[in-house]
């Protein structure tokens, strides 16, 4: 992967906040790959994450000056305005109405496009550093951190106690902090 | 408060994953600003996903970047819309105004012009630019040439100097059978000074490690004129020899021999 260089958070922020507009473009190299990565294991469809990035751009200008240090790092902040603006998508009803569609569409037009969607998808499947947790903990941060589940909907989907998803969370994330640090 | 007991209960984990109500947002970010090993916690977790994003980072297609990044152009040039229509409708009048509309017709051809100028300017720039450096690079020729010339011309008034001094013999050295035959080198000895002076020499370059001897035949025996440079145009003053019978050239070692070694090139009697 191609080296970057790193302008230090703090520079960004203040860009940001001045609503400066390189700063998009700055962002955008820096970021815009884990934001990807990130959009395309909730939604699974290129097309559809890609206006789900242009979106989750667009709400990174419009409240990046409402962003403060205390709640976290820029990034994170980031990661969530995308994962958010992803979830929110996955769930609205013009998303399923889009991917029934695009369904049919390619099953009409062809298999390119479909191919290369799918081959995508198992790439994902396969590389996911989450997916190396432990089975019960990976279905878990699946479903809270990819798809956007409650607890309460977690705990049915899993067919587990709720009690149980509030221990399995810190577990599960205690586990992830030991892969990746 | 408890703070370990805090951060054990998971609270922290259920926040970073949006799992938790605004109001309990609310209570940890005021707990945040006071307790730092919350923070220290919090940005624990967080770093934890946000090395995760970039493990599984996929570089988005190339062509999303100017599509993202033009919307902030976008941004912009809508504001300036904005603009322009508010003012078309504050002054009506306009329409009925023939002034303004001649005025930018006149303006957009004198620009049409100054850029066809402009562009045509800009086509001599370069002409310029090129000629120039022509005349930069004649010049030096010309520099290299009058030092050529100048070198020329006190080599031949000191020959010529040399010639005129009453008592000189002009010997000139011709090569030998053996020896290449454009080799030549000629003498200017004075009968009453016994001065010998080198010039016009023409001889096959030496390797480093060799130089070229001067000898006079002094009562049949070869006697040392002197080592000189090669590549050295001017007349070159050599060692005073007394009653010489000829001159003659050989290649050496470096620094010359006491009797010559080396083979012979050119000869001159006297």
């Amino acid at each position: 992967m191609r080296q970057k260089l790193k302008i230090p958070e703090s520079a960004l922020v203040a860009l940001l906040q001045s609503k400066d507009r390189k700063v998009m473009s700055i962002l955008y190299d820096q970021y815009s790959a884990a934001l990807y990565g990130v959009v395309l294991r909730v939604i699974k469809n290129e097309v559809i994450a890609q206006d789900v990035m242009q979106e989750a751009f667009l709400k990174i200008w419009n409240y990046g000056d409402k962003y403060t240090a205390d709640k976290g790092t820029l990034f994170t902040w980031i990661l969530n305005v995308a994962r958010n603006t992803a979830i929110d998508k996955l769930r609205s009803k013009e998303f399923n109405a889009i991917n029934k569609a695009d369904e049919i569409s390619t099953f009409v037009s062809g298999i390119e496009l479909n191919n290369s969607v799918e081959q995508n998808i198992d790439a994902i499947g396969l590389t996911d550093v989450v997916n190396t947790l432990k089975p019960e903990y990976k279905n878990l941060v699946n479903l809270l951190y990819y798809q956007g589940f409650t607890q309460e909907e977690a705990s049915k989907e899993l067919d587990i106690p709720l009690g149980t998803v509030k221990t399995r969370i810190k577990s599960a994330i205690n586990q992830l902090r030991n892969l990746v640090s | 408060m408890n703070i370990e007991a805090y951060i054990s209960s998971g609270i922290l984990e259920q926040y970073v994953l949006n799992l938790t109500s605004e109001e309990e947002n609310k209570k940890i970010e005021l707990l945040l600003l006071q307790y730092p090993i919350l923070k220290d916690e919090l940005v624990a977790i967080q770093t934890a996903f946000e090395t995760v994003a970039e493990i599984n980072s996929i570089a988005p297609p190339v062509a999303l970047r100017n599509k993202i990044l033009a919307q902030f152009d976008d941004v912009e040039s809508d504001n300036n819309n904005e603009i322009i229509a508010e003012s078309n409708n504050i002054v009506p009048l306009q329409k009925n105004n023939t002034f303004w509309p001649k005025l930018s017709i006149a303006a957009s051809i004198l620009l049409m012009i100054s850029l066809g100028v402009n562009y045509k300017l800009y086509l001599h720039l370069d002409d310029a630019k090129q000629e120039l450096q022509a005349l930069n690079n004649e010049k030096q020729v010309l520099a290299n040439n009058l030092n050529i010339q100048k070198a020329n011309y006190l080599k031949t008034t000191t020959e010529l100097a040399i010639i005129k001094t009453p008592g000189n013999t002009i010997i000139e050295l011709a090569h030998l059978p053996d020896a290449d035959v454009t080799a030549k080198a000629t003498i200017y000895w004075n009968s009453t000074s016994n001065q010998v002076v080198l010039s016009s020499v023409n001889l096959p370059q030496p390797t480093q490690e060799q130089q070229y001897q001067l000898w006079a035949i002094v009562d049949g025996k070869p006697v040392d004129a002197g080592v000189f440079d090669y590549k050295n145009e001017m007349v070159i003053k050599m060692k005073n020899i007394k009653n010489p019978q000829a001159f003659a050239i050989t290649l050496e070692t470096k620094g010359g021999n006491a009797t010559p070694l080396g083979k012979m090139y050119v000869m001159g009697k006297v």
